[in-house]
């Protein structure tokens, strides 16, 4: 099976092809081919539970927000138009129905968008490389999107790990694509605060003797 | 430098890393980091992390039988109206429907008590009717948790219907409406705990057993 149409790269488009056979399929679907939607599902839901798991990180809530998003992708079929990508449109449903899960998740601990973007960026302080180059660089990266806030986290996923071009990811939050980068400045700028943070945690505190 | 220029510095590294510097930018970066270390060294940094990051990400593949379990719980997409369908037929079936529709949310609540005001459109559409909702059934005496789930469940009981509206009529369309409500009724009563069920049914009698 492939999963090909939403896993676009940086500075690429979905391929017109891909659209095109999306296209066809939601024709006939709308047209009450139940066959056409299983093959859009089918097509799609390894992407759609990707992107939901690594912004949930928990594979049951991955599988219900698939669940979710599909459903809603039924109801609202009709509502799709053909001038935007169906990919686009699923990260869209599948980011509101993650961070629906986040927010129940945790309750008041997720701050408002505008907050964040209002929240100062920590001082630079001394440069992380020493420390990262002692660790597994990978896994405390992994640790350091954990601690992210919610709405850092899904800008870091979208981009570093899905890959999506600015404008894409400004159609999927329905933010301007001045915010996507001012966003994906910030939550880098947490990464490395969270990495000097942990890096200082395992520094020892005295000298063997 | 200072820290708000590195900030400067950065934001257009942190641009060039996703493909979108211009020419002007990649070469503002070259010339302040040939210039100063330590910009040279923060950009170094933001890099590393950059392609730790997407190191990091292993392909994820979806359990076995994901999309066979989707596809068995969504109902595929109404088939859209047609110009020669759609008319005061059409309008009437959904009053209908409707009426079905409210007549099965009293029925289906296991606790009886749906508000009149649900009766006339899908209560799930809105949040705040669902969050009412929710809010009853903690009133209740069921855990939060217990409510989400139970809320959810008429959530798809409704797109069942609504689907199963565009797709029978007459008697048929009855037959299935009744085995959803069936088996709406079912998975709500299994959802609850026995700790909810004694505790709701110390307050307020036997819940039935089905139907």
């Amino acid at each position: 099976m492939s999963t090909a149409s939403m896993q676009t790269r940086s500075g690429t488009r979905e391929d017109d092809g891909a659209r095109a056979r999306d296209a066809a399929l939601i024709t006939r679907a709308l047209s009450g081919e139940e066959h056409a939607f299983r093959e859009l599902v089918e097509h799609h839901t390894p992407r759609v539970y990707a992107v939901a798991l690594r912004l949930l990180g928990n594979q049951a809530e991955a599988e219900d927000v698939t669940q979710d998003v599909f459903f809603k992708v039924s109801r609202k079929l009709d509502t799709f138009r053909e001038e935007a990508a169906l990919s686009t449109w699923l990260y869209r449903v599948t980011v509101n129905a993650a961070t629906d899960h986040m927010k129940k998740r945790r309750g008041d601990r997720t701050a408002l968008v505008e907050d964040l973007e209002r929240l100062p960026i920590e001082d630079h302080g001394d440069r992380p490389d020493e420390a990262l180059q002692r660790g597994d660089l990978r896994a405390r990266v992994r640790d350091a999107m954990d601690q992210l806030p919610d709405v850092f986290r899904t800008i870091i996923v979208l981009r570093e790990l899905e890959g999506l071009a600015y404008e894409e990811i400004a159609s999927v939050l329905s933010i301007s694509k001045g915010t996507v980068e001012s966003r994906l400045f910030r939550a880098r700028a947490k990464i490395k605060a969270i990495l000097e943070r942990t890096g200082d945690d395992q520094e020892p505190t005295g000298r063997d003797s | 430098m200072t820290t708000q220029n590195l900030d400067d510095f950065l934001m257009l590294v942190s641009r060039d890393l996703d493909g979108e510097a211009t020419a002007e930018d990649r070469a503002t970066i070259a010339r302040i980091a040939a210039s100063d270390p330590e910009a040279a060294a923060a950009r170094d940094a933001l890099l590393d992390q950059s392609a730790a990051l997407r190191a990091s990400a292993e392909p994820i593949h979806p359990p076995l039988g994901l999309a066979n379990r989707v596809l068995e719980r969504v109902p595929a997409p109404a088939p859209a109206p047609t110009s020669r369908s759609f008319g005061w037929g059409r309008v009437a079936a959904a009053a209908m429907v409707m009426a079905f529709l409210g007549l099965a949310i009293a029925t289906v609540d296991p606790f009886g008590g749906a508000p009149g005001e649900r009766l006339s459109a899908n209560p799930y559409e809105s949040v705040q009717d669902a969050m009412r909702e929710r809010a009853q059934w903690i009133e209740i005496g069921v855990t939060a948790e217990t409510a989400d789930r139970i809320v959810a469940i008429k959530r798809e009981a409704y797109d069942l219907w609504a689907a199963a509206s565009d797709r029978f009529s007459g008697s048929e369309l009855a037959d299935e409406q009744a085995r959803i409500d069936r088996e709406t009724t079912a998975r709500i009563q299994a959802t609850l705990t026995p700790a909810e069920r004694t505790l709701w049914e110390a307050r307020n009698g036997p819940l039935p057993e089905g139907r």
